[in-house]
């Protein structure tokens, strides 16, 4: 919905005549960039085959709002050559503050940079609390893993915030489906930049050894293998099921 | 306000009345903000006019009369199901005719659920579509010169112009 604005009576186009059908004619700006974003959020082709309608269109649709709710899934993370367009787009969706974006960059520079790594988890945490879901898997798992030589400020309240993070996932049935994507993008990090940075899971949560109410699987089946077999059972322990996903997490990177 | 009445006559930009009962039209902030301003009876003969033509403004009271009782009570899963497939139905409309009319009265009448449907349903029109469909589905006049187009093809060899 476009801004609040004056309530009282305000005209609206009632007839568009023949010589001006146009959509750009029929309808504002704003609800252009409205309608804009909602195919970026579906399709980048969609999108520029709407841009490269008209330039007018193209004028339109060059506007922050749309770059935001940009699609990025299916844009590569890397490419051998990069196409300049593409370079350009990718770097106005980040400058808008694309979830996407935040996720991938914020992830980068935490395993990569040294020194920036504080303000790259900062990224992702913004993110997920936007509600980007890779987001939220990939800061749990960083919080939930152990560094030594960089702890940073990761305390109590982070650790509440990255459980509450994987409870909203796992009531969605999809933790393991966040973990392939999250696994995905950091092992193409490793490979392309070998980052050597070392990592283990911090202790369990779990303190109770051996734990009685340990997490178990519904099934026979001796690994979890869908999100459906992920259910949220409230007589185990549900810090076993998290120090299992990190076990998973840190197997699988 | 009186809360006696049911339903409040309004008029359309063409000058004809149309009846929308008070909970229908509830779900647009300044017919509600109307609701509460003006002391709507049968002795009060002020009818508000709405700056919508006919033809909108009876598909607009459809929808609000057929979300009223969910937005009012909260439904259940099957409700909300069951209203996802009359969106459906209820969006299937021509573009420039109807679709265009009901963005701008949705964004008019600040009637977010109806807006954000009708934005949805004008983007799934291009889903898969090339250039030149979306021109023509949307009206666009092409105006780059045949110098620019060319340029654009080669600039984006992925997208499908014709």
């Amino acid at each position: 919905m476009t801004d609040s604005r004056a309530p009282k009576r305000i005209k609206t186009t009632t007839t568009c005549e023949e010589s001006s059908k146009c959509v750009t004619y029929c309808l504002p700006n704003e609800i252009l960039v409205d309608i804009a974003s909602k195919v970026a959020s579906q399709s980048l082709a969609d999108l520029y085959h709407l841009k490269l309608t008209s330039k007018e269109m193209m004028n339109i649709t060059d506007d922050d709002y749309v770059y935001k709710h940009s699609y990025l899934d299916r844009v590569p993370f890397f490419r051998m050559r990069e196409i300049p367009q593409e370079d350009s787009f990718l770097r106005r969706c980040r400058s808008s503050g694309n979830l996407e974006s935040l996720y991938r960059q914020g992830t980068k520079e935490y395993f990569l940079d040294n020194e920036l790594y504080l303000k790259g988890l900062g990224l992702v945490r913004l993110a997920a609390q936007k509600g980007h879901k890779r987001s939220m898997y990939a800061f749990a798992m960083i919080v939930l893993m152990r560094s030594d030589a960089r702890k940073g400020s990761l305390g109590p309240k982070e650790l509440e915030e990255a459980l509450g993070y994987l409870r909203l996932l796992r009531n969605q049935k999809c933790v393991l489906k966040c973990r392939n994507e999250v696994v995905e993008f950091v092992r193409f990090l490793k490979w392309f930049m070998s980052f050597g940075l070392e990592m283990a899971p911090r202790e369990h949560l779990c303190r109770n050894v051996p734990c009685t109410n340990t997490w178990r699987l519904r099934t026979g089946s001796w690994c979890l293998l869908t999100d459906d077999d992920d259910e949220n059972d409230p007589n185990m322990c549900e810090s076993c099921r998290w120090d299992l996903e990190v076990k998973e997490f840190f197997a699988t990177i | 306000m009186s809360s006696s009445v049911e339903a409040i006559t309004v008029l359309s930009s063409d000058g004809d009345e149309f009846k929308i009962t008070v909970s229908a039209a509830k779900l647009s902030k300044p017919l509600n903000w109307m609701l509460e301003d003006v002391c709507f009876s049968d002795d009060c003969d002020e009818v508000p006019t709405i700056e919508v033509n006919s033809k909108t403004l009876v598909k607009v009271i459809e929808y609000c009369e057929k979300h009223a009782p969910r937005a009012n009570s909260g439904a259940s899963d099957s409700d909300a199901e069951e209203l996802k497939k009359w969106d459906i139905e209820f969006m299937k409309m021509d573009v420039k005719d109807i679709l265009f009319h009901i963005l701008m009265a949705a964004n008019y009448l600040h009637m977010e659920g109806l807006y954000d449907l009708a934005c949805q349903t004008a983007a799934d029109l291009m889903k898969g579509m090339t250039v030149s469909q979306i021109r023509k589905i949307f009206h666009i006049k092409n105006d780059f010169s045949s110098e620019e187009q060319e340029q654009l093809r080669r600039q984006h060899p992925g997208c499908s112009f014709d």
